[in-house]
């Protein structure tokens, strides 16, 4: 069976990633291999299985407020920050 | 007979509403708004390497109370997916929301006919009674708050990871005033619940819009429009109504609709294009394996059902019922679960408790109070409906009473004292005041026998006056209309 094709450069295009077109070769059959174990995955019969319930119930939350970072902490890495917000390039509606 | 309409609307919403928690969707951290910028961060809202979530279970139970409110379908066990997109409101490059399993399914509102746009209530669109369905309802985290300067973009974190509800609507609206109701009904459904402030003036409820048109008796849908920037339930009208006209014409004209997201602008009046949806987003969402599945049976479910409040419409119904308040009125106190209280306890005693209602509603609300705070007990307004039943004090006098309740509160009972207003109903006092009016007016007593039955309207002014307002007029009318065809 042919592994299933994958459009890197749409995949690419998505994470923000700029792939060389030696990357876009080796990186879409890497990933095709995969894309092709999985299709071997579904083809195992699981229509009998029944579906797990998860066991017990994960650690929640209660809600009662915790200490938050200081302002000063919270920008400290901040490139750019005016008036206690972080600034970014001008987002483009 | 008007032309029968062509074209009907196709609509859908979709409502983000913000949950009423003391902390954020996945962190300890404060979920309140209008304080100093960045002061509710930590590293998990920040998406800072290394945290992991912890669902908080009151948002939890808050969504699933909403589900139950709602008529939803509640999953026994619900997952949380990454939702992928970029955008520098969303620190991790991904939302935490909820795609294959989320905490409800299906479900309705019905539409509140008083809830209608005003002038619409008395038509067959506000009458029909519609519900509309839910597809789901999910719960979110909300993404950070923007401000646009010049250059840039400020981000104020404090908002991002805030527990965000969506709720979404099958396509069933049919037009703008549907749309309009179907929001403010929703909202007297989760204020009910205590789920949510669910102002949309105050971001705290919010709606995205997808609108198409198509041929009456077409079954297909034509191409949909989001519509974004909807800030208020009239906006949402406005917006509705200029977008569906816009369609029609574009359609009539046989020009395509663009499959796009269109900004209204409320002081253009007008919906613009934002941008062109090339290809459906791609979100590629997964399941989050930092969260495991949540079971609802085991508490939260149980802990929801517990909080079910009297939902409005059951509300409504019991007030007409026990109260004999109309249907509209019903409507106006169950928007206001603090005044129907104030309400209930005025009635509760009271001989008249429709009339209760009329004096609260029309003559104590015009006056804008507080009904939590207000020094007026609920009480006194059963006293003067009931002084006015028994016939203590005129419909005119009751007024003076009002008046004097608002400026010096007391019993109505003492007010009647204070002033002196208690009505003359001893027939014999009152036959002196018509002989009296009879000799005074012998033109109106002519008109009258000639059979202007108006001038009697005369004599009673005389009475009145005579009594300083006192006398019951309807006795009056009684003894002088005995006089006077004697």
């Amino acid at each position: 069976m042919s592994a299933p094709q994958i459009n890197i450069s749409d995949v690419a295009s998505l994470a923000r990633l700029t792939l060389t077109p030696d990357e876009t070769a080796k990186f879409s059959a890497q990933l095709s291999q995969i894309l092709g174990h999985m299709e071997t995955l579904s083809q195992i019969a699981t229509g009998a299985v029944p579906e797990v319930t998860p066991p017990a119930q994960p650690a929640l939350r209660q809600d009662i407020p915790t200490p938050s970072l200081s302002i000063e902490a919270a920008l400290s890495n901040a490139p750019a920050q005016a008036n206690d917000l972080i600034l970014v390039p001008r987002i483009l509606e | 007979m008007s032309t029968p309409a062509k074209w009907e609307a196709v609509i859908g919403l979709e409502v983000h509403v913000q949950l009423l928690t003391q902390t954020k969707m996945f962190c300890g951290c404060t979920n309140h708004y209008g304080d100093a910028p960045t002061s509710h961060v930590c590293p998990v809202c920040l998406g800072l390497p290394g945290s992991l979530p912890v669902p908080n279970e009151e948002a939890i139970r808050l969504t699933l109370l909403t589900g139950l409110m709602l008529g939803c379908t509640l999953a026994p066990v619900a997952r949380f997916d990454r939702k992928n997109y970029f955008y520098p409101d969303m620190p991790k490059n991904y939302q935490i929301s909820q795609y294959d399993d989320p905490l409800c399914a299906g479900g309705q509102v019905p539409l509140d006919p008083f809830l209608f746009p005003k002038e619409i209530q008395d038509t067959a669109e506000a009458k029909a009674g519609r519900a509309i369905r839910l597809t789901r309802i999910h719960l979110e985290e909300d993404v950070a708050k923007s401000f646009h300067f010049e250059d840039r973009s400020g981000i104020d974190f404090n908002r991002a990871g805030t527990p965000l509800m969506e709720i979404v609507s099958e396509a069933d609206l049919r037009t703008p005033g549907e749309a309009f109701s179907f929001l403010g009904s929703l909202r007297q459904v989760l204020l009910a619940g205590h789920v949510s402030h669910a102002d949309m003036e105050k971001g705290q409820m919010r709606c995205d819009v997808n609108v198409s048109v198509r041929p009456i008796g077409q079954k297909e849908f034509g191409t949909k429009v989001e519509l974004k920037n909807l800030n208020s339930t009239s906006g949402v009208r406005r917006a509705l109504t200029y977008e569906i006209a816009r369609q029609i014409t574009a359609c009539e004209k046989g020009e395509a609709i663009a499959h796009e997201t269109r900004r209204w602008d409320d002081e253009a009046g007008a919906t613009f294009t934002m941008r062109t949806k090339e290809k459906a987003h791609d979100y590629r969402y997964f399941p989050d394996p930092d969260l495991l599945p949540v079971r609802t049976d085991q508490g939260l479910l149980e802990a929801a059902r517990t909080r079910l409040p009297e939902l409005p419409s059951v509300l409504q119904a019991r007030l007409i019922q026990a109260f004999g308040v109309t249907a509209y009125q019903a409507s106006v106190l169950g928007a206001d679960r603090i005044l129907c209280a104030y309400f209930e306890k005025a009635a509760a005693q009271a001989k008249s408790k429709a009339t209760v209602a009329n004096w609260i509603l029309n003559d104590f609300l015009s006056t804008q109070p507080d009904p939590a705070t207000t020094p007026i007990l609920p009480e006194f307004f059963g006293e003067l409906a009931d002084l006015v039943a028994d016939g203590t004090i005129n419909s005119a006098q009751a007024k003076k009473v009002f008046a004097e309740l608002m400026a010096n509160p007391a019993s109505p009972r003492e007010i009647v004292k204070r002033l002196g207003l208690a009505q003359i109903s001893d027939v014999s006092a009152l036959g002196t005041y018509c002989d009296e009016a009879i000799a005074a007016n012998p033109r109106s007593v002519e008109d009258y026998r000639a059979g202007k039955t108006n001038a009697i309207n005369a004599l009673k002014g005389f009475v009145m006056k005579k009594s300083q307002g006192k006398a019951n007029p309807l006795q009056v009318d009684e003894i002088l209309k005995a006089k006077l065809s004697a």
